[in-house]
Order: C-alpha cells, then structure tokens, then sequence
C-alpha cells in the first residue's frame, strides 16, 4: 500500500479538497482506495457524507488492534473507502507520546488494512506536531498545497527547514501551486519564479474556482459532479503527475 | 443461505492476497408478483429510500478458456457502467467481494489491467490466458437507496428480472427474479435490520447459489470439462493397434478444440495445447511401426512434421513475449529500457509468424490432412502383415528402449560433454515422459509413481539447461536478425548481450548440477526398478500374463 499525505502547515490552502478529489480520482483509475481524515475539523468526511465520528476515540484506536478496521466506512463511491475524522484526532499527540514508539504509532495502527488497499490518502490537520511526525514516517509522499502568496511559501521553507534538521529520507515531497488566481500580479510572479528555486515543485497547477466551493453544498469531489470544470481537469492532471510518481 | 458473514476464503484465493475488501452481496429469491412497491412498504417508516430510475444492463461472465476464473473459486462480472464498466470479481461459494471497481475498459489478459493491484491478482488466476464472454445475462433493475441522515446511501436493494441471451440462436432463457442487498462496509447494523425485516417478517428466502451457477444451469454449460492432458483409456490387453488409434483420436479431439483459437490467436495457449498434441501424435505415429500400413504411416509421419514445422515460429515468439517480463527483471535498472526495441521487434514477427500460421492451418493441405486423418481414425485399416500385439508389450518395449537409451546417454556425459549431448538427453527423458503418460493407465500408480520421481528430478534439470540453452541460442538470432533490420541500437545490443551473459552464467549452475542429479537417478535402486517395470520378461511370465 503506497500512503500519499496531504500536508501544509498552513490552514486553508486546499489539502482537503486535493485529498478528495485524488481518493475519488484514485478508486476510478482502479486503486482500491483509503482515504483517512485526520484533521478533527471533518471536512473530508463531510465532502462524502459520513458523520465525523469514530466509536472508539482515538484512545480506543491505540488499543483496540481491530479498531482501525472497524472504523473503516465505505463511501457511495466504487473503490474508495473513508475513516472518518474525529473530534477526538485533536488528541492524537498525547495518545502517541504515551506509547514506546510515539512517531511511528500510525504507521503500526494502519498495519492490519494495509493489505486491502493499493492506495492511502491521508488528509492531515495543518500543524506540525508529533501528529505530523507520524505521518512523515508513514507517508512515502507528502503532497504540498502552496498558495503563491508570501505567507504561504514560507511555510514551505519552514517545511524544507524541519526536514534539514530530522531528514526523512524515503518522502518524496511534491509541493504544487493550489488556489491560483492569475488575475493577481504576486500569483503569477510567484508562480514564475518559484519553480527556478524548487525543481520539484509539480507542473500542475489548481486554480482557485467557485466550483470547489460548490463541494461543500453538493459533498462530493468537484471530478464527480463537475467532471469538465476547470478545476477538475486540473485534478487530474494532478493526479496523472502524482501517479507517475510512484 | 448464498453468503456467510464472516468471511472466508478458499486457499487458492488466500494466497493471492485477495482480502474480502467489500461486504458480499446478499439475494433472495422473490415471485414474480413481488415489486418495488412491495419492497418499500416492508421497509417504510424506518428508513429515508430514494429510487433510482429503471435500468437495463448486460452482464457477462468472464473467464478463461479453460475456466481458471471458476476453477479457482471465483466469478469474474463485468457490466457497462456510466463511465466504462463495472467488474465484480467475487469467490463463487461465499459471495465474498475480493474486487468491485469501475474500469475504462475490459481487461482481456491480466497485462490489460490498469491498476496494479488488479493485474497481479489477475496474473496469479489466469496466468497467460485471455479472458472470454461465458454467458451474457440481460437484466432489467429496479434499485432502492436506504440513506442516511446525511443523505449518504447505506444499502442499495435491487430487484432483478434476468435472462440468458444465446448468442447463435438469440434465444432467451428467463432466470427466476431475484431481489439483490447491497451492504456497505461500516453499516453492518443497518443491514441486519433489513435483512432480519426481508427474511424472518417477509418470510423471502436466500438463495445459496451464485447468479453465474444459476445462468450457467439455464444453457446447460458445464465449467471446467476442458483438459489440456487428455485421459488415454488404455487397457491391459488390448490391441496394440486399437489403442494406440483410441490415444490418436483423444489427441485429435484436443487439436480440434484448440485450432479455433489457434487461428485467432485468442491466446498464446491455444497454440500451445495444439502443439502439445501434434508434438505427442508424431511420436505415437513414429512408434506404431507394424502396426498400420507404411505407407499410410508415412503419409502422416510427413504431415506431422509439416505441422509442427509451420506452427514453431509462432509458438517461438509467444515465448519469448511471455517470458520478457522476466528478461527486463534480469537487467539493471539501468539498461530495461532498452530492451524495449525487442519487445517491438517480437510484437511484429508474431504478428508475422501468426499470419504465416493462419495460412498454414487454413490450407487446403491442412484441411486434406484432417480428411485422412478422421478416416484413418475412425474407419478400420487394412492390417500390417506382422503378427498383432498387445499394447502391454508394445508399451514395454518402446518405454525399456527409451530407458535405456537415456542411461547409455547419461552415462556417456561427463564435465566436458558439449551442450549438443545434454539435448540429446533431455529429448529422451522428453520422449519417455510422452510414453508414461500414454502408458500410465497400464501400470500401478504406486509403482509409476516410485520411477516418476527420480526421473522427474533429473528431467528438471535437464529441461532448465535445455532452456537456458535454447534461450541463449535464440536470443543471439533474434539480436542478429534485429541487426540486419536495422533496427537495433547500441544500448538495446548492450542490453541483450547482458541477458545472454546472464542466462549463459545460470546455465553453467545447472550444467554443474547435472553430474550429481544423475548420479542420484542412476542408482541400482532406480535402474532394478524400470527394470521390473519395463524391462523384457521371461517367456513363462508372457504365457501367465496372458
């Protein structure tokens, strides 16, 4: 099972909605898909209809080995199954740093399903933690939304800084521009610029569109109900670099 | 009842590493007055339904020639979805869901396959075989969707009203209406509510078999009678003559059923099963000496080899096309590309060859042979003027010759034997494995099997270095005649050459393991047994045994 994570330490640059539209993406391209979402707030579970809640509590995830299983739900769509979030994720830290081995302990929870699946997409909450420890030594790639704006770039030097102190030599990092606006002069320098400095940045770009916000009222990845929008077919050319990545 | 709720799989499947991903399928079995409209007053008030409008959709059951899919527990279904089609690979006695995802389109081999996940599970099944539509199934659907407070849908019921379309007659054969659950994974509690609402209240049995099993039933077709071995029905005194044209006819029913394919080139094994039979009829019309005329013997001995003459090639490139997923795994990283050219380069020679073949079986001279060939078969030949014999003797005979052919060949090989002398060999115990297998119903199993073995043993080895030779040899005549197309680069010649090399260097393993292998099979032990077995008996034994 190859895991794909979702990751910024920023909030609202679009990690959900890539997480979505990739898992559904995914399972169409014939990858039997998990998607876990892993920040508290819920939006992924939202997007497919599925109460933001697990039984057991992330304290019960730790300790139950089947509870992972358990929680498992499937979506309406074919192929692609979902964890959903909890209020209780936000937790996750302690419940880890309690344990022998507290980066690794997600790693191990996902270990017993790890054979139904080809594919994991982990959408993480924007924080950098031992949350996000876990999920760097999991995760085989950490896929990047970057507003080009100044703020949100820092946080990838920021990223890229973290990285320099604890490497993590198996993650692949593949940040991409999310949420562009080409009518804005500071979106298109960056845009321009930006790639010079970080070849790995992807070639794919995801626009900013209203037809993403319209997620929330339809909960379903824009490449379903919107197939031909602009900020589908962008999506799949997301996915289609992504995949060759692996 | 059709599915148990644990799930639970078979070994075959287990060691395909094919988890039950989603929840099986349940079916009931419902008259043909029960509706939609009766569905949802069982289940209204509980729950929010929604209906998804009327749908009419062909499914097909997909398998191998062969039946892999089926023979392996499994049922491979595949219907049009609304962008591509829908396959549902399931085990066939739980119902257990092993895959269930939408493709663009139909995977006709295991390589067709898009997603990894799926080719190699698929790989593992059928191995080189293609897929074919067994029994295509019309069905009219009517769905019901139990959602959540959500709107999330969290069991699909659908009420079914199938039937069997023949494809030469266009008859149709209605299968009883069925009504199919739905469950999804994670909402267990509501499919047992539904479920104990349809069986205990409603009274609505299960069904415990498969939809394919019930189709299959409606036209009459039995999976899996196809053998690519046939059973040789030969019996303890027979006429030599009477049996020997009793196996030639169970190998002429094996080459009728593959020439189809053959033509077609459905698939590589089609090619492969008529050859085996063309290859095992020369040598059974190679050894009835005496026992037909001669100069008809001669006649097939010649259209025999014609026959394996023309369908070589073809079967030479479909190796080698098979085998080049293995070749690109002996190579560096590096260098796989570059094998890519060869891999075009057998693509068009089989294309090539095939055509060649297709010609050659479509004949006039093929189909002369075939004339002749289902005469001499079924009428009675004039008899030879030699004395007739009993096919016990004449299997002795021919199986102690062989015998000791192989040993006084073995026996002449040592360290610095040339390569020419080990293929020698490997054609004798080739030969001698064709005989037992003919001869087999003849003998006790038990004492069979004792030979078998250390005759196994040393046919494997000999069968690795003959291949690994072959290999060698045919890779640096394709590499050559590549060449003089000019279509060969320095990088793809490089990259070739390191596979000679590397297949030249497992050779010299298994050359060196030759010496101790035989010395294991040659023993007083082996040598007394296939002399008790085969070996001349003494004038009173014939008279006891007759």
């Amino acid at each position: 099972m190859k895991i794909l994570a979702t990751y910024n330490i920023k909030g609202g640059v679009g990690k959900t909605t890539t997480a979505t539209n990739l898992a559904y993406l995914a399972a169409w391209e014939g990858y039997r898909t998990l998607l876990w979402d892993l920040d508290p707030q819920g939006a992924a579970s939202f997007y497919f209809r599925i109460k933001p809640k697990l039984e057991t509590g992330v304290r019960g995830l730790m300790r139950k080995k089947s509870a992972l299983d358990e929680a498992v739900k499937a979506t309406d769509f074919e192929g692609l199954d979902l964890i959903p979030a909890d209020f209780s994720f936000r937790n996750f830290d302690i419940a880890a740093s309690d344990t022998k081995q507290p980066a690794k302990q997600l790693l191990r929870l996902l270990r017993p399903i790890s054979s139904e699946y080809d594919l994991l997409i982990i959408d993480s909450a924007p924080s950098i933690s031992l949350t996000s420890e876990n999920i760097f030594y999991a995760a085989d790639m950490l896929l990047i939304p970057l507003i080009p704006t100044t703020l949100s770039v820092r946080t990838y030097y920021q990223l890229l800084d973290y990285f320099r102190k604890r490497p993590a030599q198996h993650l692949k990092l593949l940040p991409f521009f999310s949420m562009y606006d080409r009518r804005r002069a500071l979106h298109r320098e960056i845009m321009r610029t930006l790639p010079n400095e970080f070849r790995e940045i992807l070639n794919t770009s995801i626009p900013n569109a209203k037809k993403v916000e319209r997620m929330g009222l339809e909960r379903a990845p824009v490449v379903h109900f919107a197939p031909q929008s602009k900020p589908a077919r962008a999506y799949r050319k997301l996915w289609a670099e992504v995949e060759k990545k692996f | 009842m059709f599915v148990t709720k644990k799930r639970s799989f078979t070994d075959s499947v287990a060691n395909l590493g094919l988890p039950g991903l989603a929840e099986p399928t349940l079916i009931y079995d419902i008259s043909n007055r029960f509706s939609l409209h009766d569905l949802r007053s069982r289940l209204a008030g509980s729950y929010r339904i929604e209906d998804d409008p009327p749908t009419h959709v062909i499914r097909s059951y997909l398998d191998t020639f062969d039946w892999r899919m089926y023979r392996s527990g499994l049922v491979f279904e595949v219907s049009a979805a609304k962008q591509g089609y829908q396959i549902v690979w399931r085990q066939l006695q739980t119902g257990d869901i092993l895959l269930s995802q939408v493709v663009r389109q139909i995977p006709r081999f295991s390589w067709d396959a898009q997603a990894p996940g799926i080719r190699e599970r698929m790989q593992a099944v059928m191995q080189m075989r293609a897929l074919e539509d067994k029994v295509p199934v019309h069905s009219d659907v009517q769905t019901l969707r139990l959602l959540d407070d959500e709107g999330k849908t969290v069991l699909r019921l659908e009420l079914r009203s199938d039937r069997v379309v023949l494809a030469q007659s266009a008859k149709q054969i209605a299968l009883p209406p069925r009504l199919y659950v739905i469950p999804y994974r994670g909402y267990e509690k509501i499919r047992e509510r539904v479920l104990h609402r349809l069986g205990a209240k409603a009274g609505l049995s299960p069904v415990d078999e498969d939809p394919l099993v019930s189709a299959l039933k409606a036209v009459g077709l039995k999976p899996g009678a196809y053998r690519n071995r046939p059973r040789y029905h030969v019996q303890p005194g027979q006429a030599a003559e009477q049996a020997v044209r009793g196996m030639l006819e169970e190998l002429h029913a094996l080459m009728q059923t593959n020439l189809d394919g053959a033509c077609r080139d459905a698939d590589s094994e089609f090619l492969h099963d008529f050859r085996a039979a063309v290859v095992r009829s020369a040598l059974l019309i190679d050894k009835a000496e005496g026992l037909f005329p001669e100069s008809t013997l001669r006649f097939f001995r010649d259209e025999f080899t014609w026959l394996d003459k023309i369908t070589r090639p073809t079967r030479q490139v479909d190796i080698y096309l098979l085998l080049f997923e293995s070749y690109e795994k002996r190579l560096p990283a590096s260098l796989r590309r570059y094998l890519d050219p060869f891999r075009e380069y057998l693509k068009d020679h089989k294309r090539l060859e095939h055509s060649k073949l297709k010609v050659g079986l479509l004949s006039p001279r093929y189909r002369a042979l075939e004339q002749r060939w289902q005469s001499f078969l079924s009428a009675p030949q004039p008899k030879s003027d030699a004395a007739p014999s009993r096919i016990d003797a004449l299997a002795r005979e021919l199986t102690w010759d062989c015998c000791q052919h192989l040993l006084a060949q073995g026996g002449a090989i040592d360290r610095f034997s040339p390569p020419g002398h080990l293929l020698s060999m490997y054609e004798t115990i080739e030969q001698l494995g064709f005989l037992l297998e003919f001869f087999s119903e003849l003998y006790d199993a038990r004492k069979i099997a004792a030979v078998s073995q250390p005759l196994n043993r040393l046919g494997r080895v000999l069968d690795a270095f003959r291949d690994l030779e072959m290999q060698q040899i045919t890779l640096r005549k394709f590499r050559d005649e590549m060449r003089s197309e000019e279509r060969l680069t320095r990088a793809s010649m490089e990259a070739m050459d390191h596979l000679v090399a590397d297949l030249a260097e497992q050779e010299r393993v298994v050359r060196e393991e030759f010496g101790g292998r035989y010395r294991k099979f040659n023993t007083k032990k082996t040598r007394k047994r296939l002399r008790a077995m085969f070996g001349p008996t003494s004038k009173a034994q014939e008279q006891d045994s007759k």
